[in-house]
């Protein structure tokens, strides 16, 4: 399988203070790689690490087989190949759900209307929201928010998503539509990075499960050994405290 | 009738007070006026004299209705407006015309006659105390716009973050356009606009016309009283609108930003497409604030000599040797044009928040 994203040697602090530390991590095409570890240990920084929303202080990162961390990199361009869903939607509260989709595609892909919105009304049915095309981001539930979101970004046909807890803002009653969407895409060949406190999600939908504790990745590697069989002493105490008994 | 009042009517004594009128302007109508000779109507038999006092009645019961939906969105206003003309007709005319028939305002009345030379005044003087309200009104509309527009892009300079894999030059300009639109700010916010106004129209032609090495009177052209008024209202306006702005742009969630960001859009196209948009929006009621108090602050125009309402107030005072009269009566024109204004304002931003409780979030 090709090497589709490749992070080396990547540090980042903020005001001096460490947040990652020597993070080294490849992701494979149509793999989904789930993040999880304990708040504050440097999950999401690395998600925006990856679309540089965050520079990294040092390191390399490589998307596609270029160096995005090289100065003279289009940023822009480069993110419309690399989907964000955040954890509170960040819809466009000026804007109709179809309007949060068609925007990006018209004016950076530079769509023409007609097909920028029968492409969004295409993407717009497959996360099951094409009857609230019309509507104002404000009148949704936090779910339906949330798969306007991920379809936002699918419109752009990007070649990863990233998703940065994607569900931890929403109601439990409504964490499974999210991740039903989730799971459609993973299916589909998507590559995916998934931050997440879902661990059901992670022993499910993940092809590899990544621990992260203080800024570094404990330890890597298929769900099944990470959540029945963990090697570092760091990563069984998260999970004791996570997993319910078995 | 109380009965039937409904209990989310918020003014109730007006609701009152209304139809008290109402039957006094039925009684005045199918009684009284007749006999008096004051109505219109007088010579017609008595259910054409009828017709307008039950429109003035059921104006009046409209104010009680309980809410039956459209329809009574769109018969209220209409009720209300035939009890105005009736109010209208058979009160106010009536008594300014016995007014009138009994003072002699043939020549100005002597002094101390207080609302008599009000009266005066305003009969003989109305046209340019209206003229004046029109340059007031011309002014202070033009300049909260253009100051609006000129905010809007001083307040994407104020509002430049500076990133930190920014250039030592990118820095640079950010924070020279940062520091020079809020030394503009602080300038045009920390000075009175009638200091501004007089420093503007006095050195700037002076200053263009050396400037660009042409003569004085051709710049005198130009820059008329009237564009000087402009520019003044203008440039004092942008320096607080640009404050405001930046208070509803800073109002507006990060995430907005970051998800345009990460769609690949530019600062530039994110801020244009997605964040002004909200900040503007939020911003909304102190925009329109400011047009409000440029309405009253216009007058300090009236120093460089711009023919405004109180610069016109000035001149009665001049031309009948009365001091409170013209102002007196600039007042309240200044009085009823706030008010209406404020209130229309109210309306549009009630309509524009009823937009947004259309439908109920389930979140």
């Amino acid at each position: 399988m090709e090497k589709i994203l490749e992070i080396k040697n990547l540090h980042k602090s903020f005001g001096g203070t460490p947040v990652l530390t020597d993070i080294n991590l490849s992701v494979y095409e149509k793999e989904v790689v789930c993040v999880i570890g304990s708040s504050g240990s440097g999950k999401s920084t690395l998600l925006r690490c990856l679309n540089l929303l965050e520079y990294p202080d040092s390191g390399k990162v490589y998307f596609a087989g270029r160096e995005i961390t090289a100065p003279g990199v289009n940023v822009n361009r480069l993110r419309t190949e690399i989907g964000m869903v955040f954890q509170s939607f960040n819809l466009f509260a000026n804007k109709t759900v179809l309007g949060n989709l068609t925007l990006a595609p018209r004016r950076v892909l530079k769509m023409d209307k007609k097909s920028a919105a029968e492409k969004a009304t295409r993407v717009l049915e497959s996360v099951g929201m094409a009857d609230f095309a019309g509507r104002s981001p404000k009148t949704l539930s936090g779910g339906q928010k949330q798969r306007v979101a991920i379809a936002r970004s699918l419109v752009m046909e990007p070649k990863i998503m990233l998703f940065d807890e994607p569900t931890s803002a929403l109601d439990p009653e409504m964490v499974g539509e999210v991740l039903s969407v989730m799971k459609g895409l993973a299916a589909a060949g998507m590559t995916m990075i998934v931050v997440t406190h879902e661990m059901g999600f992670a022993r499910e939908a993940a092809s590899r499960v990544v621990f992260m504790d203080e800024g570094k990745i404990v330890e890597t590697g298929p769900p099944a050994v990470i959540f029945n069989n963990p090697r570092a002493e760091r990563t069984r105490q998260f999970l004791k405290r996570t997993l319910p008994p078995a | 009738m109380t009965g039937a009042m409904p209990g989310k009517n918020r003014y109730p004594n007006i609701s009152a007070v209304l139809l008290a009128l109402a039957v006094l302007i039925f009684t005045i109508k199918t009684v009284a006026a007749p006999r008096s000779g004051i109505s219109l109507y007088g010579d017609l038999p008595l259910w054409a004299r009828l017709i307008p006092g039950i429109f003035a009645l059921l104006g009046a019961a409209a104010w009680f209705l309980p809410s039956f939906g459209k329809i009574k969105k769109y018969v209220k206003p209409a009720l209300v407006i035939l009890l105005a003309t009736q109010i209208a007709e058979h009160v106010v005319f009536p008594v300014v015309d016995t007014y009138l028939s009994v003072r002699d305002l043939t020549r100005i009345p002597e002094q101390g006659k207080f609302l008599d030379s009000m009266v005066y005044i305003a009969s003989r003087y109305w046209p340019d105390f209206l003229r004046g309200l029109s340059v007031t009104l011309r002014l202070s509309l033009a300049g909260t716009v253009a100051g609006l527009l000129l905010a809007i892009i001083f307040v994407f300079f104020r509002t430049l973050p500076v990133g930190e894999r920014d250039g030592e030059i990118a820095v640079f300009l950010k924070r020279s356009g940062n520091f020079l639109v809020k030394t503009y700010v602080n300038v045009f916010r920390g000075t009175p606009m009638m200091v501004q106004a007089v420093i503007i129209y006095y050195l700037l032609p002076v200053a263009l016309a050396a400037l660009f090495k042409v003569p004085q009177a051709e710049v005198d052209k130009i820059f008329t009283l009237m564009t000087a008024g402009f520019v003044v209202v203008t440039l004092n306006t942008a320096a607080y609108l640009t404050e405001v702005l930046r208070g509803g742009i800073e109002a507006v969630d990060k995430g907005q930003l970051e998800a345009a960001r990460s769609l690949g859009m530019s600062y530039w196209q994110a801020m244009r497409l997605v964040i002004f948009p909200q900040g503007i929006k939020n911003a909304l009621p102190a925009i329109c604030n400011e047009f409000l108090i440029n309405i009253k602050d216009t007058s300090v125009l009236n120093v460089i000599g711009v023919a405004e309402l109180f610069f016109v107030a000035q001149d009665a005072k001049y031309q009948y040797y009365r001091t409170y009269e013209p102002f007196i009566i600039a007042a309240v024109i200044y009085l009823v044009v706030t008010l209406s204004t404020s209130r229309l304002i109210m309306a549009i931003e009630k309509r524009m928040n009823l937009e947004v409780k259309e439908l109920p979030s389930s979140n």
